[in-house]
């Protein structure tokens, strides 16, 4: 038993992540990781909208999204990254505008610390951090700090000394809520606030000059127009006049490699991507020579797949929540799923969206609201992304079934049980296109589920994809193009696909440094060289209106397009 | 029995039944903690507890996915963050009974073990290096250098309690200190590999699990087969006789409604099983029949399924002869990649060609050729359970074998619903025939039906694990959980023996060593729902029951047929007959002048 325990011990300490001051008094008023909340305040100019999003990241994570003036802590604390972080961002909504404001903290076991705070026009570095929260915060309790405050933006510029001083009264805001009132004087300027913190949620209200800011579950009626979410016009493609153009996205000056196992999610000027560390979406703009960071968000955990469907991008994450965020970066609403969502959200219609969760479940919802329309319990697990064929939603699963659903209701349709495993699907509004682990290709119909055709391949299908009547298989032997009718062989080409990509009329090829376009006929239209690379046969593809986003290796976002 | 004879005559037939099919196996087959050396038993808890925790998580995977905090890892899927010790742990505590069992046992053994211990430190320490830097090699260079020490002292002593506290700290600290030094650095750099670390250990303890998952996927199989044996005969011994007509009737009807359906669905399996079938008709008959046909050659299914616990484990790793090899290069292959030295691509190669069809599919024609020549050599000295068997092991290895070997140009689809639904029609038409020529015996009758009784068993076979896998809402995990602990009821008889080569420490360490690895797997694929990756073991459960599962039931089927050829023409001197095969854990029968259902 001895072996027992001491063996439990050491797999304890390799596998499970220490909370630095998880048991202070302090720690316990924090919000979780990915906590939203919503505050609103009646303004001079009208009512006004005040989100808080936090993060809790540990070392480096917390320097991967987030303004670039927090990379000033990096380069000036020695312990930077042993440190777990407490990132807040702050989204300001009112008929006058929209500001952001960024704080990174850090929680050990004295407290919670300020770091650096910012918003668009100056961010400011404490040196050495206050304390926001001692780890003994209670009521009555009384504390201070002192330093220098630094222009994070300008080479740690002394903006003069600071004087912090805190006290914190029981809130009549719920049990456990403290109101903690703050007076900070930097150099002459002194402003005071009161901020109500409550356990695990975080600050839910607070008193600035002029402004009395109140927990809200939502928005103010009639502030914020919901977000657009249908589809842009598809474009026809004209590959003859593609280009390979690298767009490394630039923070401090520098070409970031972005370390991601999610596809870009393409916007109308740029990409949303979801790097690979810390959990956060990172929304960038297409410029000349770099991508250039717009906004960032938490929305919780890990991402586990995202989309964006018009302006709203939906992300899933290992919180088992779907979180929706409009252009600006400012979350939505918010979904409560029972397990992990892993494949892409599908496009229903102009504003809808299926998710399928890992365990089989279906939710439909609407993007711009993030109201459930249907959820369908699911009897195995899901091996795919949903489909939308015609007004169909095709789920494939680890029975394996192929199972039909009305987009509109939820309701089954039908179901097909398969003979082997499937991995591939792909359909268009006639015709569903399944291969399994036997190498067989099978054709059925939408309508019905009744089989049309079955072909022998010659190897496991890695990708697939239908337009026009004809589906178009890779495999590691080649790329096969098929009747989608009755799988009649209408083309091939014997070198392997990472990646297929249907769009504007013709079908892209995309391998290891080569992208070759073709029409559906079969047709070289156009090859692109020296386009992005892996050595795990793992490029990141995205269809984007007139043109593809790839990423490689070397983290470097390229547009293969006009 | 004094209480079931109490029973109405229904409940008697079905607690006879259970009883023969499930309670007496486990009877037999269960593990026992008789005196064994000092602190075995202790190890044995020890290991019961880890495999209790396993089969927990497998259950709870559900709820804990629901309630506990995921971790995930770039493309990897998603974990609950308090499953990942108890992971850990139980990988650890597997490959430290491996160890221990392995100090003792024959060369090849040890060597086998050493080299899966060397291979799993390697496959953890060196990524974990490169975070971590030299400490994390140091300790998994520590912790080999331990195993092979512990191995050379204590290689020619008697089993010892201390053994396995040395073989758990040493594998403990080849594998658990260098992802406890690689994670504390992730966790600076703001990276969650855990799940990243768990799944590299747990692609490489699939591999070993894979034997075991296999083989416990086609229990299944053998219930149905020891259920339609054993339920004939207790039909046949304990119901009034117009019960035996009417049973007859009713599989009849139930075989035929079945291969109705079968039909309507996928007739064209329904026809290559047939010609599977025959195939597997006339091999007997090439192979078996060949030789001079005793009056002993009853071929009832009960002996079948006793003879193929025998058989079961050379034909699995037969099968999967290629999976060491794997494992090793692709340890291999980690290291060289990790430290960029050069030959990975001739590595990746090499795994590739390993776990390609072609040479699975050669590896497996090996294990035919070498199944026929031991169906032969035994069938030559009169014994017709193990030569069937093999037959039917060739039949159902060699048309995948082809189709593979000829690029799919000669591809038999059969499927498992075929085989049966053929042999059911096969023995309706029989039973016609022999009835219409005034030919049909009682000897022929019985076989006949327990052709259908097979059959309809073999039918609905999946019906037993459904109540798993409801609650685990997956049907292949709930496959495999159930063959594997089918397996941990009833095939520890083997470690109540004793050989110099192969002592009873060794014996027991082993059982619960390969039992513990497979349900750890196991839990891992149920815990990350990781159905289709690359740790995903369950294929291999439904590959024992198409393989194995189904061979046995083509042996119990031709088996019957066997039957209904000419009687031997000597007359029979009294006792000629076989005693019926012994039930498990019961006294044995007296034994008919003509076994039920037998006579002709």
């Amino acid at each position: 038993m001895g072996v027992l325990v001491g063996l439990a011990l050491l797999s304890a300490l390799a596998m499970v992540r220490p909370d630095p001051g998880a048991g202070s008094a302090a720690a316990r008023l924090l919000a979780p990781d990915g906590h939203l909340s919503t505050m609103t305040a009646e303004l001079p100019g009208g009512p006004a909208l005040l989100t808080v999003e936090t993060a809790r990241q540990p070392g480096a994570a917390a320097f991967q999204g987030g303004p670039e003036h927090f990379l000033d802590v990096v380069g000036h604390d020695p312990e930077a990254l042993e440190r777990l972080w407490v990132r807040e961002t702050q989204q300001r909504r009112s008929r006058d505008g929209s500001a952001a404001r960024h704080t990174l903290s850090s929680l050990d076991d004295a407290g919670l610390h300020t770091v650096v705070a910012g918003d668009g026009r100056q961010a400011r570095t404490f040196e050495p951090p206050a304390l926001a929260l001692p780890a003994d915060v209670a009521a009555g309790r009384e504390w201070s700090s002192e330093g220098t405050v630094l222009d994070a933006d300008d080479e740690r510029r002394p903006l003069g000394d600071y004087r912090w001083q805190a006290r914190a009264d029981t809130s009549p805001a719920g049990p456990g809520c403290l109101d903690v009132a703050t007076t900070l004087q930097v150099g002459q300027q002194v402003t005071r606030d009161v901020r109500t913190w409550c356990p695990g949620r975080g600050v839910v209200a607070q008193q600035l000059p002029g402004e009395a800011w109140t927990e809200a579950a939502g928005p103010p009626a009639g502030l914020l127009a919901p977000p657009g979410a249908e589809q842009p016009a598809g474009r026809e493609w004209d590959p003859a006049g593609w280009s390979v153009q690298p767009r490394p996205l630039r923070r401090a000056g520098l070409a970031l490699p972005v370390v991601a196992v999610l596809p870009p999610a393409p916007t109308g000027s740029g990409m949303v991507l979801a790097p690979t560390s810390g959990g956060d979406l990172l929304a960038a703009r297409r410029g000349p020579e770099w991508l250039l960071e717009e906004w960032s968000a938490h929305p919780g955990g890990t991402v586990t797949a995202f989309g964006r469907f018009g302006e709203v991008t939906v992300a899933a994450t290992t919180l088992r929540r779907l979180v929706g965020y409009d252009d600006t970066g400012l979350r939505r609403w918010q979904l409560e799923l029972e397990d992990v969502v892993a494949r892409t959200p599908v496009r229903l219609d102009a504003t809808g969206v299926v998710v399928a969760e890992q365990s089989g479940g279906l939710t439909a919802l609407d993007v711009t609201t993030g109201a459930v329309r249907w959820r369908a319990a699911g009897g195995a697990d899901v091996r795919v992304a949903p489909q939308l064929c015609g007004d169909l939603v095709l789920t494939l699963d680890a029975t394996p079934r192929l199972v039909a659903r009305d987009a509109a209701t939820g309701e089954q349709r039908w179901e097909s049980r398969l003979a082997e495993h499937a991995d591939v699907l792909a359909c268009d509004a006639t015709t569903v296109v399944v291969t399994d682990s036997e190498f067989d290709w099978h054709g059925f119909a939408v309508a019905d589920g009744a089989p049309r055709w079955t072909v022998r391949g010659p190897a496991a299908v890695h990708h697939a994809v239908v337009a026009q009547e004809t589906v178009v298989l890779s495999s590691s032997t080649g790329v096969q193009a098929r009747s989608t009718a009755d799988g009649a062989l209408r083309w091939q080409h014997p070198v392997a696909a990472s990646a297929l990509v249907a769009g504007g009329g013709h079908v892209a090829l995309v391998g290891d440094g080569r992208v070759d376009v073709r029409a559906l006929d079969g047709t070289v239209v156009a090859s692109l060289l020296e386009t992005p690379t892996s050595a795990a046969d793992a490029l990141l593809v995205s269809p984007a209106g007139e043109g593809l986003w790839l990423m490689g290796d070397e983290g470097v976002p390229t547009w293969v397009g006009p | 029995m004094a209480g079931p004879r109490r029973l109405p005559l229904p409940l008697r037939l079905v607690w006879e039944l259970v009883d023969l099919v499930l309670l007496a196996q486990v009877r037999d087959g269960r593990v026992r903690f008789p005196p064994w050396p000092t602190g075995l038993g202790l190890i044995g808890v020890v290991a019961l507890v880890g495999y209790l925790l396993a089969g927990l998580l497998v259950l709870l995977a559900v709820p804990l996915r629901r309630v506990d905090v995921l971790v995930s890892s770039p493309d990897l899927g998603v974990l609950p963050s308090s499953a990942l010790p108890v992971l850990m742990l139980l990988v650890t505590l597997a490959l430290s009974l491996v160890v221990t069992a392995a100090l003792h046992a024959q060369r090849w053994a040890l060597l086998a073990a050493l080299l899966l211990a060397g291979s799993l430190v390697a496959q953890v320490a060196v990524p974990a290096s490169v975070a971590a830097g030299p400490a994390a090699l140091l300790c998994g260079s520590a912790g080999l250098a331990g195993l092979v020490l512990l191995a050379l002292v204590r290689r020619r002593g008697e089993f010892a309690w201390f053994e396995f506290p040395l073989a758990a700290a040493a594998v403990a600290t080849g594998t658990l200190l260098p992802l406890l030094l690689q994670q504390r650095v992730h966790q600076q750099m703001g990276f969650d590999a855990r799940v990243l670390s768990t799944t590299q250990l747990f692609m490489a303890v699939a591999q070993v699990a894979v034997p075991a998952v296999i083989i416990g996927g086609a229990a299944l199989a053998e219930i149905a087969v020891a259920t339609a044996g054993w339920g004939l005969r207790v039909v046949r011994t304990e119901a009034p006789r117009g019960v035996w007509p009417v049973l007859g009737v009713a599989l009849a009807v139930l075989g035929l409604v079945g291969a109705g359906w079968q039909l309507r669905r996928d007739p064209g399996s329904v026809l290559a099983s047939a010609a599977l079938l025959a195939l597997g008709v006339l091999a007997v008959l090439l192979v078996v029949r060949g030789h001079r046909r005793t009056a002993a050659d009853r071929v009832v299914p009960e002996r079948l399924v006793a003879s193929w616990r025998s058989l079961i484990v050379w034909l699995t790793l037969a099968c999967c002869a290629t999976v060491l090899p794997t494992y090793l290069v692709l340890s291999l292959q980690a290291v060289v990649q990790v430290w960029r030295l050069p030959g990975a691509e001739l590595l990746v190669a090499l795994v590739g060609l390993l776990v390609t069809g072609p040479v699975v599919s050669l590896v497996r024609l090996a294990a035919v050729v070498a199944s026929v020549v031991l169906a032969l050599r035994w069938s030559r000295r009169g014994e017709h359970a193990r030569p069937l068997l093999l037959v039917a092991f060739c039949t159902v290895v060699l048309p995948g074998v082809v189709s593979t070997l000829s690029g799919s140009r000669l591809r038999l689809g059969w499927s498992t619903e075929g085989l049966a639904v053929a042999a059911v029609l096969l023995a309706v038409l029989a039973l016609a025939g022999f009835a219409v020529t005034r030919r049909l015996t009682v000897r022929r009758s019985s076989s006949l039906m327990m052709v259908l009784a097979l059959s309809c068993c073999f039918l609905v076979r999946d019906v037993l694990a459904d109540p798993v896998s409801a609650l685990l809402g997956s049907s292949a995990i709930a496959l495999v959980l159930f063959g594997l602990v089918w397996r941990l009821l009833t095939d520890a008889s083997w470690t109540r023996t004793w050989t110099p080569a192969f002592p009873l420490p060794a014996r027991v360490l082993f059982f619960w060593a390969n039992a513990l690895v497979a349900v750890t797997s196991l839990a891992f694929v149920a815990l990350g729902r990781g159905l289709g990756g690359l740790t995903d073991i369950t294929p291999f459960a439904e590959l024992g029951d198409f393989l194995l599962g189904s061979a046995l039931y083509l042996a119990a089927v031709l088996g019957c047929f066997w039957q209904l050829l000419p009687q031997p023409r000597r007359p029979l001197a009294p006792g000629a007959w076989p005693p019926p095969p012994a039930v498990p854990g019961r006294p044995v029968r007296p034994a008919a002048p003509a076994g039920p259902g037998y006579r002709t």
